[in-house]
């Protein structure tokens, strides 16, 4: 008997604890969901708008495996992409080499994996170039105006007349790169002539946008309340002003790539010493090649497209997240 | 009552050097455009004292805040030129400053607010962060020290929560919360004068009455003198020192409050004051208006710059120079008026009419 009301006495308890947490729960998470709706930033409200999206996840899971692949390939294939065998050239995808072999009887996804690493770096590279020197420049000339942005403004027409793909044909066909050429100072030279070609768009929409917000309220009431013009420019101008910058960086990241890879398939871009889709791209496209082995040209180009797509979709993504108007 | 009161650094309050704390002298103020040049501040001259609240009264495009941005040195230059007269701060011209001296005089020496609190406030940082900015940039004050000084600001002018509300964005605080964000703001620094450019303006009438309540709890509390750009009669009657009454970039009277509205003595001033709705006004009398528009400043009127609205106006108000701003002679010290008709029996009657109707 006793031990029975023990039992009933121990469930009720069990039942108390059970609920109490939960009602414990519920209040917190109440508490804090009060919290971050006190303490909200554009970046916050556009992040809740993006994760919504299941177009986001794909392009950033897809930018991220690209990127985690440039970093760390050797994690996705033990195969050597150097090491190549006559005897196996141009087989077709099997279970040891799932994308198959090249003319050189190169392990294929090997190439792939590893050629990611130069499109990557590239990219990156020759976005962050071009959104530094356009956003300083174009930051520059919006804020001071007058003669300074008058010749800033003319020297980036100037290279925005030239076509991205045909000057940087041109500096890299006049300049060529030779096969001892370190790896990195390739890659930083490339960098280099697509950030010369590519800067212009940076600068225009940075000054534009710095344009916009200068005669702002805020940025005349922080010149009343004290502020010098380098504490405008850099908390009150600029942080209002990055926006545009940081949407067109990201699309232009995926352009960048697709250009690099243009100029290795053209053969004046990357070396043939450094594996790159753009190269392998190039050689996959020989006379009858593509008739006769479609997969050397399939699999490389299959993982330069969806870079891209990865890093334009993401760009799309994160602009309307961060544009009021398209919610 | 002085529980959460800002440590205050004393103000040097030596008052004998110099006449007035600040001293307007025939500015001048002009914007180049395309279409011509428009002169927008035409010899406006005014002072104010220490602890003492001086309204700046008129209508849209008056040249109120023109006037007020001159003073702070923060026109937006082209199109705006300020073309003479000087701004003495404590007897020192603030237009003859070289521009790294003038900018650290504001926050410090003069400060500002402005109308539209939402458009004044940086939108992408939290309001604590910016009134804490101050302290770190003007006293060098560390992280820590600089919030705890913004917190007890933000108590100081009535947010509720302030410790809470310290990482909150300016577009999640209501109207009037905005504008105490943006006094605290401007009070950061303990300034001797505070330009209120149309403070309550945007807000709605309760809520303009709690901010007057507290810019004038301020001032009195950290001894500042105020300049209070208004269009809104009620607000500076209750507020206001003396009042300058402002039309097409000139001053048109300027006189203590009390013997203002007692009997107002420039024709503007009197259609001012006339077209404010009265109790005692009988049910459904027309509100009586001021007709016309103000001038273009492109284009001014021959003579003073009121005669084509004005009721009073002769043959000598309409051709030659207009009016300046003169003493009134046979009146209370501190009044002045630019008219030439200010002492004629007509318009002194209507004056005292248009106040209270004549029975007091």
């Amino acid at each position: 008997m006793s031990d029975y009301l023990g039992r009933k006495k121990a469930t009720r308890e069990a039942l108390l604890e059970a609920t109490d947490p939960t009602a414990g729960d519920i209040l917190e998470s109440g508490e804090t969901e009060q919290r971050k709706e006190s303490a909200r930033s554009l970046g916050a409200d556009a992040w809740d708008v993006m994760r919504r999206r299941p177009l986001f996840w794909v392009a950033a899971l897809l930018a991220l495996f690209f990127i985690i692949v440039a970093a760390a390939p050797q994690l996705f294939t033990s195969v050597d992409p150097r090491s190549c065998d006559l005897a196996y050239s141009r087989l077709k995808p099997s279970l040891k080499a799932i994308f198959g072999y090249d003319m050189q009887g190169c392990n294929i996804f090997a190439r792939t994996v590893y050629g990611a690493r130069a499109s990557i770096l590239v990219g990156m590279g020759t976005a962050l170039f071009a959104a530094l020197l356009g956003g300083v420049l174009g930051t520059i000339a919006g804020y001071l105006g007058g003669w300074v942005d008058a010749v800033l403004s003319r020297l980036a027409d100037i290279f925005f007349a030239i076509p991205l793909l045909l000057g940087a044909i041109v500096v890299m066909a006049v300049l060529p790169i030779t096969l001892d050429t370190p790896y990195l100072v390739v890659i930083f030279r490339i960098v280099l002539v697509l950030g010369i070609f590519g800067w212009p768009n940076i600068f225009r929409l940075m000054r534009a946008s710095v344009i916009q917000v200068k005669p702002a309220e805020f940025v005349q009431a922080a010149r009343a309340l004290g502020a010098n013009p380098l504490r405008l420019i850099s908390s009150h101008i600029v942080p209002n002003a990055l926006t545009p910058l940081i949407v067109v960086s990201t699309i232009d990241l995926g352009t960048y790539i697709a250009t690099e890879a243009t100029l290795s398939f053209l053969g004046v871009g990357l070396p043939r010493t450094i594996v790159s889709w753009g190269a392998d791209i190039s050689a996959a496209s020989a006379l009858g090649l593509i008739r006769n082995a479609p997969h050397m040209l399939l699999f490389p180009a299959a993982a330069l497209c969806l870079t891209v797509l990865a890093f334009i979709m993401l760009g799309e993504v994160v602009r309307d997240a961060l544009d009021p108007k398209l919610r | 009552m002085t529980t959460h009161s800002v440590t205050l650094t004393a103000k040097d309050r030596k008052t004998a050097e110099f006449e007035h704390l600040l001293d307007v002298r025939d500015l001048q103020v002009e914007f180049r455009m395309r279409s011509g040049v428009a002169k927008a501040i035409n010899g406006v001259s005014f002072h104010l004292d220490d602890r003492e609240t001086l309204a700046i009264l008129g209508e849209s495009g008056s040249g109120k805040s023109v006037t007020a941005q001159a003073i702070m040195g923060i026109l937006d230059t082209p199109p705006g030129y300020v073309t003479g007269g000087q701004v003495l701060f404590q007897g020192a011209d603030m237009l003859a400053m070289p521009t790294k001296q003038r900018a650290r005089m504001r926050g410090p020496k003069i400060s500002m607010i402005f109308q539209d609190a939402l458009s004044a406030l940086n939108p992408v940082f939290p309001v604590g962060w910016q009134i804490a900015e101050m302290f770190r940039i003007h006293r060098k004050m560390n992280k820590s020290d600089s919030m705890q000084q913004a917190i007890r600001l933000m108590e100081r002018v009535h947010i509720p929560g302030a410790k809470e509300r310290y990482k909150a964005y300016p577009h999640q605080f209501s109207g009037g919360m905005r504008q105490r964000i943006m006094i605290a703001m401007a009070i950061a620094l303990d300034p001797w004068i505070l330009i209120a450019d149309e403070p309550t303006t945007a807000l709605d009438v309760t809520v303009q009455a709690q901010i007057m309540d507290l810019l004038k709890e301020l001032q009195d509390e950290f001894g500042m003198g105020l300049i209070l750009i208004t269009h809104d009669l009620g607000v500076v009657a209750n507020v206001a020192d003396r009042i300058a009454v402002m039309y097409a970039g000139r001053l048109m009277e300027v006189a203590p409050v009390e013997p203002l509205y007692a009997q107002p003595r420039h024709p503007y001033t009197i259609g001012l004051l006339e077209s404010v709705p009265r109790l005692d006004s009988k049910l459904g009398e027309t509100l009586p208006a001021i007709g016309g528009l103000p001038p273009n400043l492109l284009a001014m009127p021959d003579g003073c710059p009121f005669n084509p609205r004005c009721r009073f106006a002769t043959d000598q108000c309409r051709h030659g120079a207009p009016p300046t701003l003169v003493d009134l002679a046979n009146n209370e010290i501190g009044r002045q008026a630019a008219c030439w008709r200010v002492d004629d029996a007509d318009v002194t009657t209507e004056g005292r009419l248009a106040a209270g109707g004549g029975q007091e």
